[in-house]
This record gives structure tokens, sequence and C-alpha cells, in this order.
């Protein structure tokens, strides 16, 4: 079965959430800060006259701070019924990843948390998405992330204090039905 | 697997559903506990009574509308025993209302079920007969009893057999669980046109239900020349005693009698099982021996107002879209100020300006009209309350006058969806912990019966609500120990306290959750919880208490939820809105000399030693100085006042609240944010919040 993964990079990495998932991608706004919130939470952003909470995920994933590009997007999930805006680099296609190319996981993932991650999807490289890229090898490796992992916070530790609640996301679901996405700004 | 209920109901059906369930189920048990207070004298109680059988008898009809024949059958049953109480031949003894309530109860669980589509396996015939038992031994009682002035002592000779017809409408109604009464009486000998009076008894019964079978039937009784005893087969609802009520009510009857009339059980059977076939394969056959017998009237459309019913959703999507224009009309203010800064006056910014004042006006108007809509009296919560008390009062075995006032204060029904769960709370422990036992209070000179006060009022654009009692009240000398030894702070700084702040200690989290705690100070079970929530709504709670002579609790609420006015003030490089409840006075802080107090910025305003908070330290935001002249907003919570240091005042502002995600947990000092006029998101300060955690911190010499 073919799945399809909206790809995006966050320091030179690629990842890849469920399309069905992902609701929008808009450019970076106005953001107010949330005060004695865990540091990877960016504070919150008005869309559509409603307030959308926006997580920071290199800070997620403990990648160094950057400050924001003109590439900086916020992707727009909900899982189970909570909306979140995700921060990341760069939002680079709209990929059609065969089930037969994920793999579950692999031994080494150096970068990300392991239980953020439910699969490695090996892809051929193609023309359009490989500027500014090495190409020597000829598959690359797509990070595919479990949001509710992604969403949650077991890591009481992170959380300095603040009674930080999320809404219980059901297991990241492959089933969920796929929403079309209408507005995808790539 | 479980089996799983089906009933007549669309999904989106079931939320009205609920609400007219509740509403009658309200409306019954009100109803039970006014008729316990009155004592049960059936003269005060009609009224009640009245209400309380209208609302069995609707919800009789919504049950089997949505085939619910378990709920519709026992509200049947309830339905019968209102009727007998207000007919007053059945006694309100307490055994008999618990029962009642008891019933209530189940028919909650019932209308459960039609949401979850579970059986709840609750065990209704039991209930249905012990109803029924009581129904029928009040019944002979008062049978052999009644009107023996009136009684028939005709001959019964009169009697005839009933049709085929007559014979299968009778036992659709038996069927059905109506009863039959075979009704014999007669015209005084010399009364003045006597056949009128027989047909004005005939007419008198079709009240009560359908006629069967008459003779002389009513077409034939004007036209007799002399007078013919009546004899009647009434198919009702209701029992002989009100048959025999409504009759007594007849002028120049001379006697008459109301017995079971029993449909001979073999001719019967027979009948139907001729008669069934026959229904549904001749389609000539009368109408009337097919369908179900018509439900008797309903009343509940009398005195009804004119007004229609409106989805909760709806009216919060109307108070949404209102909020909006609110908004855009403040960003329109702006635009205009600009044109007017760039261009000066002229034509077209006069005409700008005037088109934007007229707009603000109407849109002041609908707003105003949109929140009225919102508003409904607090009474609708309030109702539910005696009933608690009365089953806290019960279980813990103390007597209480429980007094409602105010109950007609309107507020918005968001609030009141919110403030019930910390009533509740406060309520129970009023008579649980607050109140002494009749023991101890008569043992003190007090008088046996607790008094447990329930209030709200208007004050100053909040409500205000109190909760008091008139028990034991709270030793601050025993908050202090225990909160010490709940580590909550040090034995120092708890007898630096003064008896309002010690008292104050049971709202802390944590105080609660020792048992002994509630022993010795007669208070504190999740009082916390009620702090939290009541603060979620934007407003406070406070408490005052007098050893010996009782607690009183006082929630102050905002009157909406939706609509705020606030300050914005700039606190590094975020917009924050203060709301104006909660500030006295706003200062520029060039005017005024800042002095150190033990290491602390204070100011000295009105005569006393105002701390300062930098909001900008607070909340950790550490941006350097935002835009604008450093200012101080003077807050207060109850007695405390409070300087917040901000970087600039931006303006007053009426926001609309937005809810933060459910991403987001229970942020100290917030209570929520809102979308500007500009676009950008500002956080909405809790001011009781912002105030309580400061001083949490000053205590371990944070901040301030």
């Amino acid at each position: 079965m073919d799945r399809q993964f909206v790809i995006f990079t966050l320091a030179d990495e690629s990842f890849g959430v469920a399309i069905a998932l992902v609701e929008r991608i808009i450019e970076l706004r106005s953001v107010a800060r949330v005060p004695f919130a865990p540091d990877f939470f960016h504070g919150v952003v008005n869309l559509d006259d409603r307030v959308l909470p926006v997580l920071d995920l290199r800070k997620r994933f403990g990648f160094p701070a950057q400050p924001p590009t003109r590439e900086t997007r916020l992707l727009v999930v909900a899982v189970a019924g909570v909306r979140v805006g995700m921060r990341v680099d760069r939002v680079t296609q709209v990929l059609t990843v065969s089930d037969a190319d994920i793999e579950p996981l692999p031994p080494i993932v150096a970068t990300v948390h392991s239980h953020f991650i439910t699969g490695i999807a090996k892809v051929a490289r193609t023309a359009p998405e490989s500027e500014g890229m090495a190409q020597a090898e000829e598959r690359r490796l797509i990070i595919l992330l479990n949001l509710r992992k992604v969403l949650s916070t077991d890591e009481k530790a992170a959380l300095q204090g603040w009674d930080y609640t999320l809404a219980d996301v059901p297991e990241w679901a492959e089933d969920a039905a796929p929403e079309m996405l209408t507005d995808l700004k790539v | 697997m479980r089996d799983i209920l089906k009933f007549d109901i669309e999904d989106n059906e079931i939320e009205i559903f609920l609400q007219d369930v509740n509403e009658h189920l309200e409306a019954m048990e009100s109803g039970l506990l006014r008729l316990e207070q009155d004592g049960g004298e059936p003269a005060e109680s009609q009224e009640s009574l009245q209400t309380a059988f209208r609302a069995a008898h609707t919800l009789k009809a919504i049950a089997a509308a949505v085939g619910h024949p378990r709920m519709a059958e026992l509200t049947h049953t309830i339905e019968n025993t209102f009727e007998a109480l207000r007919e007053g031949w059945l006694r309100p003894t307490a055994a008999l209302i618990d029962e009642l309530l008891a019933a209530v109860d189940t028919l909650r669980v019932l209308r459960d079920e039609v949401v979850t589509r579970e059986p709840s396996g609750i065990d209704v015939p039991a209930l249905i007969h012990w109803l029924q038992e009581m129904l029928s031994e009040a019944m002979d009682v008062s049978t052999a009893t009644a009107g023996p002035q009136l009684a028939w002592n005709g001959d019964l000779s009169s009697v005839i057999a009933l049709s085929e017809e007559q014979l299968l409408r009778a036992q659709a109604y038996v069927e059905q669980g109506w009863h039959l009464w075979e009704i014999h009486l007669a015209a005084k000998p010399g009364a003045f046109a006597p056949l009128a009076r027989l047909l004005q008894a005939s007419m008198a019964l079709m009240e009560l239900g359908e006629i069967i079978v008459q003779n002389p039937a009513q077409a034939d009784l004007l036209n007799k020349e002399e007078t013919v005893p009546l004899w009647v087969i009434l198919a009702t609802d209701t029992y002989a005693p009100t048959v025999e009520a409504q009759l007594r009510d007849i002028t120049d009857i001379d006697g008459f009698s109301v017995q079971p009339y029993t449909l001979n059980v073999s001719e019967a059977a027979v009948l139907s099982e001729v008669a069934e076939p026959v229904s549904l394969t001749e389609p000539g056959l009368p109408e009337e021996l097919t369908a179900a017998p018509p439900a008797p009237p309903t009343i509940t459309g009398l005195g009804r107002e004119k007004t229609v019913r409106i989805d909760v959703e709806r009216l919060d999507a109307l108070m949404n879209l209102v909020g909006e224009l609110v908004t855009g009309r403040t960003r329109l203010a702006q635009v205009e100020t600009m044109l007017r800064n760039q261009y000066g006056k002229g034509t077209m910014t006069t005409a700008l300006s005037e088109l934007n004042s007229d707009l603000g006006r109407v849109v002041d108007q609908l707003q105003e009209e949109v929140m009225q809509a919102r508003m409904v009296p607090i009474a609708q919560l309030f109702s539910k309350f005696p009933r608690l008390i009365r089953d806290v009062a019960r279980t813990a075995h103390k007597e209480v006058d429980f007094v409602i006032e105010g109950e007609a204060t309107e507020l918005d029904r968001a609030v009141i969806e919110l403030i019930g769960d910390p009533l509740v709370h406060l309520l129970r422990n009023a008579v649980d912990h607050g109140l002494e036992s009749t023991q101890v209070r008569t043992a003190m000179g007090k008088a046996a019966r607790g008094t447990v006060r329930l209030s709200a009022a208007h004050e100053e654009g909040n409500v205000v609500i109190t909760v008091q009692d008139d028990g034991r009240g709270i030793d601050p000398a025993h908050v202090r120990q225990a909160a010490v030894q709940r580590g909550l702070l040090s034995e120092d700084a708890a007898a630096k306290l003064d008896a309002h702040e010690a008292t104050a200690l049971i709202f802390e989290p944590n105080f609660s959750t020792a048992d002994h705690v509630t022993e010795v100070s007669g208070r504190g079970v999740g009082l916390d919880v009620v702090r939290t929530n009541v603060k979620r709504l934007g407003g406070a709670v406070t408490v005052d208490s007098t050893i010996g002579q009782g607690s009183t609790f006082r929630l102050s609420l905002p009157l909406t939820l939706a609509i705020l006015q606030t300050m914005l003030v700039n606190v590094g490089a975020e917009v924050y809105a203060i709301p104006l409840t909660g500030i006295i006075e706003s200062l520029y802080l060039a005017d005024w000399k800042v002095s150190r107090v033990r290491g602390k910025s204070v100011i000295y305003w009105r005569g006393q030693a105002l701390p300062l908070l930098p909001l900008q330290d607070f909340f950790a935001h550490e941006d350097g100085a935002g835009e604008g002249k450093p200012a101080v907003v003077v807050v207060a919570w109850g007695k405390q006042r409070v300087g917040l240091r901000v970087d600039g005042l931006i303006g007053k502002e009426e926001i609309v609240i937005k809810s933060m995600s459910p991403l987001v947990g229970n942020v100290p000092g917030i209570s929520g944010c809102t979308i500007l006029g500009d676009g950008r998101v500002a956080l909405i300060v809790d001011v009781p919040g912002l105030i309580g955690a400061a001083l949490q911190a000053r205590r371990q010499g944070e901040v301030l």
C-alpha cells in the first residue's frame, strides 16, 4: 500500500508526517509566548481568529535553536481533535511512499529520540528536492514521526514544574480517515 | 457481548431529549421536596403536585415517543402516584417520598440508557411493583370510605353486554395499562333538568378518558322524557377516587357507584384472535378499532410564553460572531485614527468617523441583546440543591433548614454551568463539616436545626454567591497548625499570618487531602478545587468565619465569560490584557519614588507601601524594556494590593475571550487569551492568581 507524507526538514534531517493529519501549512506569524511553558512550546498564534498552540520542533527534538528564515513554516496538524502548529525549518514536498519502503525502527538513529519515530522510509532521490544537497547517495532516509508521542509529554523533566497537560491522543492512527488536503502550499 | 438498546431517536435529537427530560425530572423532584416540606397538607401542596404530575405526564409521552417502555412504564406509575397524592387519597409518608425520589433517580439512569445505548441493569419492575402495591392499598381504603352519602342504591339491572367493537376498544385500553370503571348514577328525584345532569356527568367522565359505552347513549339522553339511571363503562388512566371526585362536583346527583369493570377474558381473547388478522388485512375497518387509543390531552401547552428554544451551541456561535464584530469595529476605529493622522480632517475622514460611531452603536446594542439572550436565572442551578442538602443532611443525621435567596439573579449560562460543581462542594461541606450535630448544637444553646443559606446577588458588575452556615466556624489556630503539619509553610510564617490570612490557607492545594485536618478544622475537602474552578472563570472566592457562629464563603463571578473590559499593557515584546475589574488605578512610574524595603521595590501609595511586581521578571520574558512609558497598574484581590510594573500602557480595550487550546494547561497568573485588533494574540492576566503566585514567591523570597 502507498501512503502520502508531508516531508519537512529540521537541521538538514528529513521528516515525514501522514498527510491525513496535516491540515494546513502556513508561514510563521507573530507568536505570543506563554509564560512558564516548556522551552519547546513556542507560544500561541492567531489562526483564523482561533488560538493555535505552536511547538518548536527543533527544540522538541533537541536540535540547536535557529532564528526564523524565509522558509520557516508552521505545519498545522490535528491529531484526535487536538490542533497544534509545529514550527519546522522548511517544508519540501508531499511524497508517496510504499509500505515496502518503510522499515520499522532502525538500529541507530542518532538525532531523534526513538519513541518519536514510527518508521524510516528509504526513498530514491529525485531531482526536484535534491537542490543544495549532495547527490552522492542513491537513496535517502526520511524519519516518519509518531505525532502522538511528539504531542505528548511523558518527559516530566522537560516541563519545568508547569502543569503542562496534553489531551490524550490515541495511538497514532495509520487508519485515520484521510482528509483531503486542500490548501497545501509547499 | 453487551446488548445494545435501540431507541427511536436521532443523534441530533438527543441534546433536546436530554434538556426536556432533565427539565421534567427536576420539576418532579422539586415538587416532591416541597411536598415533604409542606408536611403533605394537600391544600398547600396542590400546586407542587400539579406541576409534578404534569411533568410526569409529559415525560411519559417523551419516553414512549423514543421507544423506552421501561421508562414510560415507571413514569406512568409515578404519574398515578402523584395523582393519588393530589387527590388526597394517598398520604405522602416519608417512605413514599423516599421511594418516589428513588424512582426519579431511576428515571435518570433510564434516561442515560438513551445516550449510552447500554442496558443499565437497574431494577424497574420492583420499583413499579412497590408503588403499585402502595397505590392499590390506599385505593382500597379510600374506596371503602369515600362519599357514602352518594352511594348508589339503584339496581344494576341496566347492565348490558359489550358489543364486539366495544370489547376490542376496551381491551386495547387495558393493554395500555388503563383501567375500566363501571359507573352507575342517577339524578336526584325532582331535580331541575335531571337528564341534563346526567349529560353533564357523562361529559365530566369523558374528560378523564374515553367512554366505551353508556346507556342511555349521550345523544339519547336529551330525548328521554323521564329520568333514567345512567350506566357507563369508562376507560381511563386515573383511579376510582378521581372518578368519584369528578362526579361529586356535579350538583343534583342522587348517588353513584364506581366499580372496577373486568373484561370477560375468554370473550376478549377470542375476539382478539379474530380481530388481529382483521385489523391488519381489512382496510375498510374503522380506524378507531385499529389505532392506538388516543393519548389524553396534554396540558403542557397552557401558559406557554412567546419563546423559542435555541440550541446553546447556536447561541455560542452567535456570541462568537458578535465578538468578532466587536474586534472588527475596534480595528476600524484604529484605521480611522490612522487615516485622520495621515490626511487630517476632511470630508472622507469625517464621514468615516460618523459611520464608525453609528456602526459602533449598533454593535453595542447587538452585543447587549445577545448577552441578554445568554442570561438565565440562577434558579436553574439552585433548584438542584434542596435535594442535595436533604440527602447530605440525612446521611449526616443533621437537621438543616436550607434557605435560598436571590434565585432570580441572572447570569451567563456558561458561568452557571461552570459553578455547579464548586457550589455542590461548598454546600456539601457546609452541612457535612460546617454544621455541628444536633446534640452539640443543643448543648451549645444554639437552635437544634442548623441553617444553610445560599444566596445570589448582583454587585458592581459581578455576581456574588454566598454559602453561609451557622455551624462551628473555622478555627485559624487549627488551620495554622494543620498547614504547618502538611509542610505548606514554616511555623514562623504561620505565626505571622493574621486570622483572616490563616483561614484562607484552607484553599491551598494539599491542605485538603489529610483527613485529620477535616476533623479538626471541620473544613477542607477539595477547597483548592473550588478556588481553581472559580479562578478559571475569572472570579474569586473568599471565606469569613467566626468560631462557634459559622462560616460564609463568598464567590464573586463575572456576569459573562464572553467579553471582558481590559487594559492592554506592554510587557517586553508581549501584550497582556489586565481585566478592568481587578484594576484600581494606573500610574506612570516616573511620577513616583521607588523605595527599597527589605530588598523589595515598593512605592508609597495612598498611605501604604505598595509592593511592585515587575511582570517581565515574573513571566520570565528576557526582552529588555518594551514600548511605552513605564507604568504601574495597581490591582486588588480582596484586601491585597499589588502594583504590576509594566513597560507601557496601551489603553482600554474590550476583548473577546478565546479559549486556550486544550494542549495548554493551567498557566499561573494567566486566565486565557484573546485576539487583538491587529491580529496578534494577547494573554489575559488572572489577577487573583497572579497575586497569589506572587505572594507565594515573596514568601520564598524570589520576586517582589
